[in-house]
């Protein structure tokens, strides 16, 4: 399945939850994405990633709806424990499997989705600097530390070094990307060309028709 | 030095893109930090049943690459484009919260670009950041009410909700942005020509 498609069938779904007061749907939602992670073939790991991971908050709101709530809290508190699982279940069905289809992913997004190749790229520039931008925080407070200064993450200091750094490079990212052949606004060639299966599409409509269709009965 | 373009058009260019984009990752990447922090905190809170007051002391931090963007290129969307990139990039790297943060980081954006879009673009000073921290204060707020129940609390355990909130988006989202433009304003670094 394309990812942009994915992408869209799990924001869509998720947005849904956002609104849906029902544990069973949550719940049925959470059963779908378990049945499909055992054929994704995860790696132990992963699963106890995603047991561990909603459990913290998802306790932080059982907890809190409990003691402190008011009206049909019990249930409330029920239905954040699930919605929290189904939200992270239900997004890693897409984040579980991006580093393999992050650049199908971008590429989808320029060519199908019409995103403007200046966004897709600045985007994809951005990430490849990750590991730089980590180490250029540390650099930061490091430097400032030999002068026997701290920063701290409340200090418009720290902030205001980031931002210097952030101007300069993007200074330099953006001087390389033109002097690479980079025009903005130009029409481009692809040498990866996406096509979207008709396939995706028919998936993408029958998931979400059964979704809609689920919320009909009045579930607790 | 660089110049902001200053186009009136919604037409983006490269370099203010990848300035916006820049400022995304180092502020999400100050506050990735925090994380551990957050999951501490919010496990201490949570048997007494206090752990939605982690998520409030810092949501400012969260939302601070929202006003950074505004002040910096001072063209309508910038807060919210800011956001998004953060989130974008926060999700494209495997975050915890994968698609999730994709939508709080739009309303998060939102809610800070209201603030600058009502006083109609004019006041990027500490007037329109102050405005930015009010609106992204209430319009996450009522995101918290939907999304995390917060709908069904006690009207005691709401007031202090949206309080801590507050407060946290007032210094970070509004204090420290202040204090930043002044810094940067000092410096001569950025020219909006």
């Amino acid at each position: 399945m394309n990812p942009l498609i994915k992408f869209i069938t799990v924001m869509v779904i998720a947005l849904e939850l956002t609104f849906i007061k029902s544990v069973t749907v949550n719940l049925v939602v959470i059963g779908v994405s378990a049945l499909l992670y055992l054929f994704l073939h995860l790696h132990w790991k992963q699963w106890l990633w995603l047991i561990l991971l909603p459990l913290l908050p998802g306790l932080g709101s059982w907890f809190s709806l409990m003691y402190f709530g008011t009206g049909n809290h019990v249930h409330m508190a029920w239905v954040m424990l699930t919605r929290v699982f189904a939200y992270l279940w239900l997004g890693g069905l897409f984040t579980l499997k991006l580093t393999e289809e992050r650049e199908v992913f971008l590429a989808t997004l320029e060519q199908k989705a019409k995103l403007s190749s200046t966004f897709v790229y600045a985007l994809v520039g951005v990430l490849n600097f990750m590991p730089a931008v980590n180490q250029q925080i540390k650099t930061i407070r490091i430097a400032s530390q030999m002068r026997g200064q701290t920063l701290h993450i409340w200090q418009a200091q720290l902030y205001f070094k980031a931002i210097l750094s952030a101007i300069r490079w993007s200074q330099n990212l953006a001087e390389g990307m033109v002097s690479h052949g980079f025009t903005e606004g130009a029409p481009r060639t692809y040498l990866n060309v996406i096509t979207i299966n008709k396939r995706d599409w028919v998936l993408l409509a029958i998931i979400l028709i059964a979704f809609q269709l689920l919320l009909f009965p009045n579930w607790y | 030095m660089q110049t902001v373009s200053k186009s009136k058009t919604p037409r983006w260019a490269l370099r203010d893109v990848l300035l916006l984009a820049f400022v995304a990752v180092f502020i999400g990447f100050i506050f990735w930090v925090l994380g551990p922090i957050y999951n501490l905190l919010s496990a201490a809170l949570t048997p007494l049943g206090l752990a939605p007051f982690a998520n409030e002391l810092l949501i400012g931090g969260w939302m601070m690459a929202a006003p950074l963007a505004s002040i910096l290129i001072r063209q309508a969307g910038a807060g919210l484009l800011g956001e998004f990139f953060a989130a974008a990039v926060e999700m494209l790297l495997g975050g915890q919260w994968g698609v999730a943060t994709l939508l709080s980081g739009l309303v998060q954006g939102i809610g800070s670009e209201a603030g600058f879009a009502i006083l109609g673009y004019k006041h990027w000073g500490w007037r329109g950041i102050f405005a930015s921290a009010i609106t992204g204060t209430l319009v996450t707020f009522v995101w918290s009410a939907l999304r995390d129940g917060y709908a069904s609390y006690h009207i005691g355990m709401l007031i202090a909700l949206f309080i801590t909130r507050f407060v946290s988006i007032l210094f970070f989202g509004g204090v420290l942005v202040v204090a930043i433009q002044k810094l940067i304003e000092k410096s001569g670094v950025l020219h909006h020509g």
